[in-house]
């Protein structure tokens, strides 16, 4: 222990002699230090992100430097300072000035600590000096209250106690994100017990700790700041330890949390009844639970500079194209924005064409849909915070279907899909073809019909686009104020206002009947939609569309058609074509708008270059052809 | 070099198939049952077969010059200017062609949809999707063309079944009107409608090898003529050649025939989404071409620059023509001398390759 406290101060030296300012003196954030933007001076950075708690260490931070220099003329002279003097540098400088120090402290003193731990021959020196905590405790006392912003955040708890009666060692977590009976009861209780020590034979103390006094299932060993920092912030339990040059995570996690639920927007009849909630833990845990295999592969990121949201990227092993899960990697990592807050954030930082209106990124809230497409070889991205997750690539096809369809019979699948597609279409088209036969093609409508509309329209006083957008817009209005007004209101504000305002519109000969079925049928083709984004981005096409029938009719629709096609067909979702596999023509897997049995669905979509492309053998169904399993014959 | 990525032979059936069928929707078949009468559809089966002798030329070009395509054959075999010049030429009857298609469709449009709308309205609405097409790229072109190909087969198919009830028999005779040297002769000429097959060659690096160039070539020549004679059958069926040279769109007069009972007429208006989105299709095909031969001549590596000044040209060279009179004069022109283009440069290209004995480096590929 002695030792270690001894090899503690010879590094505090060494780094102190050594450090040498950095080439260019930015404040830089930890992860960041490549962008351009940020390679400015810290003035800049703090001047255009109007940060004026920044502004205000500006001072300091020159104190930090001059002392720094002064340091440097100190070690050209040979001489050291004592403990007491460090402490009082350490309190005085600012954050950036201590990680500063940290990271410069092994290159140009290496050598020299080297030399004075060769002089001295004190064992197992080296190890600690690779490590990036600072063996002094005080230090990192000061560091991470620093970094932690101590005691400014009165959520941010350093609780310091002495391990055996005589090791000085604190933990930090963030009261609310961590668990405190865990904390009481496995760790506090535990560390500061003077029993469990009896065994204690003079070695590490951090290893002594973790493999003979902590009761709690995970534990691991952190080597640099930044990384405790981050993981105080999910709600771990970091332990420092005087004279350890690494520090102890402790997975103490437990926060408060909504209770699974049903899917709001995806809800089937038949099939699994359980959504994601915005523990990233659960929904993980929901997901494995379903894939119980052990090729299933959940990778943990950070993403974003400052709040350092989690996300975890799922894929199955010999399944996924490695290709696809580097590119969701690279991408996920190449975030950076100091705040990204959940899957909706994530999927516009992560899409190919952001200018585009359709999704390129599945949104899904059932855990059993991410499983199915995980065992497609497709990749699952989870955030923390939000109760949807992100499945990519995403084509139209997968937009469309709905978990539904593999729990009812093929002939019942097919029928809703072939519904689906035609609730699109009439969701995007109904009313521009309505403009159209009412402005341009009044020969096409029979006689009958066309009296009747042309009667029913005799008292409105307004041009039927006007008429037509007029209850477009009205519906959108009742659309969105019945989501943004509270719990059951909400929900009759949208019947009853879309009912009431029609009937008085139709009253008041503002709006012609014929315009109230149009639009109901075109709201119930839109709801049709299995897809959310996928149903906004017909609601916006439906305007384009009415804007071009009613300019031109059919012709003006048409040439909308193949804008519309063009669009769909350039359009790709990590690289894989939005329309595939129907434009361009892969191999049919037997799930695009007819979906066959499930014994006759032998492969996986051709689009997503599965490692193994073959889901179920020929002869799925043993009992049907060939030889029944050993043991089971008749 | 363009970077015009990769496309199948589906694709490259789709995009010749609607280049060379959209033409059968506007005035062609009109002008044609005047010369030829009844035996429109015969003059058409001779039209296939000798675009199909032009083919296998053509086709015996691009294999003397393996990894090559057109525009780097004429190069290899005319030198570079003179390469150049051939290909502009080329380039400039596909420009040509495309303006008078484009003003053709409006005109089309304007008498029988939207009489009251200026053909510049009309043109700047048929432009934008065209564009914006050739904007996206190739790629994008070839996989919209084929997202569409097949509601623009099932709709054609859908007008010969609705139009049954109209078909008289007796309209096909005479069999041979004008006799069979006559039927010939129009038929050798008539060859042009074919020469869009020449595309495949342009594009011949984006198709995998001169085996697919080859199949994409055979079948969309096969598939448009049995689209075309099929059409020429059915149209001389239901019109008597008096009353078929009256009709200015004799496509558009059959589906304004259809009728079942009273709730079922004028289906004429439904199919404007026919031959709108077959019309800008095959636009945009021709100018793509057009831009493809431009950018590999001036080795302009991006498309994407010139699209908006393209428009504007072919904007302003649709305005210049004065009525649809003269576009009939100038297509009757272009339709009859057109195969000069479409397979003559590349016959001489070949008769000079074989001359001089040139052939291309044979690659590993």
């Amino acid at each position: 222990m002695a030792k270690e406290k001894k090899q503690g101060f010879f590094a505090k030296l060494g780094s102190i002699f050594a450090y040498r300012p950095p080439e260019h003196d930015t404040f830089v954030l930890p992860e960041l230090g490549d962008e351009e933007s940020l390679r400015a001076a810290p003035e800049e950075i703090e001047k255009a992100a109007g940060l004026k708690n920044y502004m205000d260490q500006d001072d300091l931070m020159k104190a930090a430097a001059e002392k720094e220099k002064d340091e440097n003329k100190n070690e050209n002279k040979g001489k050291a300072k004592d403990g007491d003097e460090i402490e009082k540098e350490i309190k005085g400088q600012t954050r950036a000035g201590l990680l500063r120090r940290v990271r410069s402290r092994k290159e140009p003193g290496e050598e020299k600590q080297k030399a004075d731990v060769d002089e001295k021959n004190v064992p197992d020196q080296t190890s600690k000096e690779e490590t990036g905590i600072f063996p002094d405790i005080n230090f990192s006392r000061e560091l991470i209250k620093k970094e932690l912003n101590v005691p400014a955040s009165v959520d941010v708890v350093v609780r310091d106690f002495k391990l055996n009666g005589k090791v000085d060692a604190f933990v930090v977590f963030i009261d609310g994100m961590a668990d405190r009976d865990a904390i009481n009861n496995f760790i506090l209780r535990q560390l500061m017990n003077r029993s469990l020590y009896d065994k204690y034979d003079g070695g590490s103390m951090c290893e002594y700790v973790k493999e003979n006094v902590l009761s709690v299932h995970q534990i691991a060993d952190l080597k640099d700041y930044d990384e405790a920092v981050s993981q105080v912030l999910f709600g771990v339990t970091v332990l420092f330890i005087d004279g350890a040059g690494k520090c102890l995570a402790i997975d103490t996690r437990g926060f408060e949390k909504r209770n699974i639920d049903k899917p709001g927007m995806e809800a089937v009849v038949k099939g699994s009844q359980e959504a994601f909630t915005e523990n990233l833990k659960t929904s993980m845990i929901q997901i494995r639970r379903i894939i119980k295999s052990k090729d299933l592969v959940n990778e943990f990121l950070t993403i974003g500079g400052m709040d350092k949201s989690g996300a975890s990227i799922m894929y199955i092993r010999g399944i996924t194209s490695p290709s696809l899960v580097k590119e969701v990697k690279r991408r996920l990592k190449s975030i950076k924005a100091d705040f990204v807050m959940g899957d909706g954030m994530i999927e516009q930082f992560i899409e190919d064409d952001p200018w585009k209106i359709l999704p390129q990124v599945l949104n899904t809230e059932r855990p059993d849909r991410v499983a199915s497409h995980l065992m497609q070889g497709r990749v699952a991205i989870l955030a923390e915070g939000a109760p949807l997750a992100l499945v990519v690539p995403a084509t139209l096809s997968i937009l469309l279907h709905s978990p539904e369809d593999m729990h009812l019979r093929w002939q019942f699948g097919t029928f809703l899909r072939i519904i689906r597609v035609f609730a699109m279409l009439v969701a995007t088209l109904l009313p521009a073809v309505y403009i159209s036969l009412v402005n341009y093609h009044q020969e096409m409508i029979p006689t009958e019909l066309l009296v009747f509309i042309a009667s029913s329209r005799d008292a409105v006083p307004f041009p039927s686009i006007v008429e037509l957008l007029l209850m477009e817009v009205s519906f959108e209005l009742i659309r969105e104020a019945g989501i943004r007004v509270p719990g059951i209101i909400g929900t009759t504000l949208g019947i009853i206002g879309a009912l009431i305002l029609g009937q008085a519109a139709v009253a008041a000969n503002i709006v012609s009947p014929i315009l109230i079925i149009i639009v109901a049928v075109t709201a119930l083709g839109n709801f049709a939609i299995p897809s959310y984004p996928l149903a906004f981005a017909v609601r916006v096409d439906r305007f384009f569309f009415i804007a071009l029938a009613a300019s031109l009719g059919f012709f003006g629709m048409s040439v909308g058609l193949v804008m519309l096609g063009a669009m769909m067909c350039s359009l790709q979702s990590f690289g894989v074509p939005f329309l595939a596999p129907a434009w361009p023509r892969t191999q049919d897997s037997g799930d695009l708008i007819i979906r066959k049995p499930l014994w006759k669905r032998e492969k996986r979509p051709d689009e997503l270059n599965a490692l193994n492309k073959i889901k179920q053998p020929r002869i799925s169904r043993g009992w049907v052809k060939g030889e029944p399993p050993p043991g089971e014959k008749e | 070099m363009l970077r015009e990525g990769k496309i199948g032979v589906y694709e490259a059936i789709c995009i010749v198939l609607m280049a060379i069928t959209a033409k059968m929707f506007f005035t062609s078949p009109r002008e044609l049952a005047e010369v030829v009468g009844p035996a429109l559809w015969l003059e058409q089966l001779v039209a296939v077969f000798t675009a199909l002798v032009g083919f296998l030329l053509v086709f015996q070009l691009m294999k003397r010059f393996p990894g090559q395509d057109l525009v780097s054959v004429f190069e290899t075999v005319f030198g570079k200017i003179l390469g150049g010049l051939v290909s502009i030429i080329l380039a400039a009857a596909i420009l040509f062609s495309s303006v008078l298609f484009t003003r053709e469709f409006s005109e089309a449009v304007k008498a029988y949809a939207y009489p009251s709308t200026p053909p510049s309205m009309i043109i700047i609405f048929f432009l934008v999707p065209v564009l914006i097409m050739i904007y996206l790229g190739f790629e994008t072109l070839a996989r919209t063309v084929s997202s569409f190909i097949w509601f623009y087969v099932i709709g054609i198919i859908s007008i010969f079944i609705l139009a049954v009830p109209l078909y008289k028999y007796y309209n096909l005779f005479p069999l041979l009107d004008g006799g069979i040297g006559h039927i010939a002769k129009v038929g050798l000429k008539r060859c042009s409608v074919y020469g869009d097959i020449l595309f495949l060659a342009v594009f011949i690096n984006s198709l995998q090898g001169i085996d697919h160039f080859k199949k994409g070539a055979l079948r969309s020549l096969l598939f448009s003529g049995a689209f075309i004679i099929a059409s020429a059958f059915f149209f001389s069926q239901t019109f008597p050649k008096a009353v078929f040279v009256e009709l200015t769109i004799p496509m558009f007069s059959i589906t304004r025939a259809i009728e079942f009972g009273t709730f079922f007429h004028r289906f004429d208006s439904i199919y404007i989404f026919l031959w709108s989105i077959s019309a800008i299709l095959a636009a945009g095909v021709n100018l793509y071409v057009f831009t493809s031969i431009y950018c590999q001549v001036f080795r302009i590596k991006d498309q994407k620059p010139l699209v908006l000044p393209m428009g504007v040209i072919i904007f302003s060279l649709g305005l210049l023509l004065p009525s649809l009179t003269a576009i009939v004069d100038f297509l009757k022109f272009f339709r009859n001398s057109g195969w000069i283009f479409y397979f003559g440069i590349p016959i001489l290209t070949l008769l000079v390759a074989a001359v001089r004995g040139m052939k291309g480096v044979k690659t590993g590929a």
